[in-house]
C-alpha cells in the first residue's frame, strides 16, 4: 500500500515537472516571439552641426525613395518603422552626407553633418542673350 | 617614332573635341521634357528629384542635361546676395581671419536661401549643379575663377568672382555655367529674368575661356594647359 502510494506520488511529480517544463518552454518562446516584434521600431531624430540644429534637411532609407524632411528644428520622425542595420542617409544642401546604421534597439538618432569647405563667389549675368 | 606622333596627337586632340558637337546625335528632347514636367519641384528631397529627372533617360549626357535644364529653370539668380558677398569680400580683404568668418556664416545663409526660395548665386548654382550630378553617378566639379565679361569685377586682387562646373561625360571632361545659362539681373531693377541660353552647355573650351578663367589653368581644358603638359612630359 505504502509503495503504491509513493509510485502515485511520483507520477503526479513527473507530471508536474513535465508541466513546469512545457509552461518554462512556452514562456521562452513567448519570449522570443517580443523581441521579434520590437525588432521594427519608429525612429526619430534630430540633425545637428557645428552650428546647431540643421533645418529641412533630408533622411532617406538607403536603397529606397523612401525619405522625410526635417522640420524647421532638424526634427524628423522616418515614415517607416526600421529594424537593425538599415542605413539612413541624411543630407542637406551645404553640408557632407552622413549615413547611420540602425543598430540593437536604437528609436532616436543625432546625425551630426560635417560642412563642406566651399568658398562663395558670385557673378551674376546681367545682359540678356544674344544667342537665343 | 610614329607611334610617338600618334601619342601626341591624341593629347592634343582630346581636349579640343570635348564639346557639346560631341553629342549632335543625341536627341535632348525628352531630357528637356523630363526637366519641364518637374518644373516648380522643391530642394527638400534632392535624391527623389534626380530620380524624377533622370531615371528615364538612358544616356549620362541626357541625364546631365535633364538636371542643367532643371537647374537653369528652376533657380533664380539674386542680385543682393552677390552684391553683399562682392562688397564685403572687399572690406574684408586684408582680414582673413574675419573674412573666412564671414563666408562660414554667409554660407549658411547662401544654402538656406537656396533651398527655401530657389535663389542664388553663381557658387549656389555651381554647388547644386555638382550635387545632383554626383547623386545622378556622374563625376561634376565646381570650378572657381574670372568673370572675364566684366572687366571691373576681374581685378585679380579681390579674388575670384565666378564658379561653373566641368562634367566628366564617356571619359572626357567638359565645361558649363548654369548660372549664365539661367538668365539675367535687369540692372534697371535688380530683378531676375530667366532666359535660358544653351550655349554655355558644354561649351567649346576654346570660346568658354573668352569668358571664364580658372584659378587653375588646367579647367581651361585646352591643350596648352597644365595637365596636357603633364602628359606631354611623362611621353
Amino acid at each position: 500500500m505504502k509503495t503504491q502510494s509513493i509510485s502515485i506520488h511520483q507520477n503526479a511529480l513527473k507530471t508536474i515537472g513535465l508541466f513546469c517544463l512545457v509552461m518554462a518552454f512556452g514562456l521562452f518562446t513567448n519570449q522570443m516571439n517580443a523581441q521579434t516584434q520590437t525588432t521594427e521600431r519608429t525612429v526619430t531624430g534630430t540633425v545637428t552641426s557645428t552650428d546647431g540644429v540643421v533645418p529641412l534637411a533630408t533622411v532617406i532609407l538607403k536603397g529606397t525613395n523612401i525619405g522625410i524632411s526635417c522640420d524647421e528644428n532638424g526634427k524628423f520622425t522616418f515614415p517607416q518603422k526600421l529594424k537593425e542595420n538599415d542605413v539612413l542617409i541624411i543630407t542637406s544642401l551645404g553640408y557632407k552626407d552622413r549615413e547611420m546604421k540602425i543598430t540593437g534597439n536604437t528609436t532616436f538618432i543625432e546625425p551630426f553633418l560635417d560642412d563642406i569647405p566651399l568658398i562663395i563667389v558670385g557673378a551674376l549675368r546681367t545682359k540678356p542673350s544674344n544667342n537665343n | 617614332m610614329n607611334r610617338f606622333i600618334l601619342l601626341v596627337c591624341f593629347t592634343f586632340i582630346v581636349p579640343l573635341h570635348a564639346q557639346r558637337s560631341d553629342f549632335n546625335k543625341i536627341d535632348f528632347t525628352k531630357a528637356e521634357h523630363i526637366a519641364n514636367r518637374y518644373k516648380g519641384e522643391d530642394l527638400t528631397n534632392l535624391p527623389l528629384l534626380v530620380h524624377h529627372l533622370t531615371s528615364q533617360l538612358e544616356t549620362d549626357a541626357e541625364r546631365f542635361k535633364a538636371i542643367y535644364y532643371w537647374v537653369s529653370h528652376n533657380i533664380s539668380g539674386n542680385y543682393d546676395l552677390m552684391h553683399t558677398n562682392e562688397r564685403t569680400r572687399k572690406k574684408l580683404k586684408n582680414d582673413p581671419e574675419e573674412l573666412q568668418r564671414w563666408n562660414h556664416q554667409f554660407k549658411k545663409e547662401v544654402f538656406t536661401k537656396l533651398l527655401s526660395d530657389k535663389e542664388t548665386l553663381c557658387t549656389g548654382y555651381a554647388y547644386l549643379i555638382k550635387v545632383l550630378s554626383n547623386l545622378a553617378g556622374l563625376e561634376c566639379t565646381i570650378i572657381h575663377g574670372y568673370d572675364l565679361n566684366n572687366s571691373a569685377k576681374s581685378n585679380k586682387q579681390n579674388g575670384p568672382n565666378h564658379s561653373w562646373n566641368a562634367i566628366k561625360l564617356n571619359g572626357k571632361w567638359y565645361l558649363c555655367d548654369a548660372t549664365w545659362s539661367a538668365g539675367y539681373t535687369d540692372m534697371s531693377n535688380f530683378l531676375f529674368e530667366f532666359e535660358y541660353d544653351n550655349t554655355y552647355f558644354l561649351m567649346k573650351p576654346s570660346e568658354f575661356v573668352k569668358t571664364h578663367k580658372p584659378l587653375d589653368e588646367k579647367w581651361t581644358l585646352l591643350p596648352l594647359s597644365t595637365e596636357v603638359h603633364d602628359s606631354k612630359k611623362k611621353l
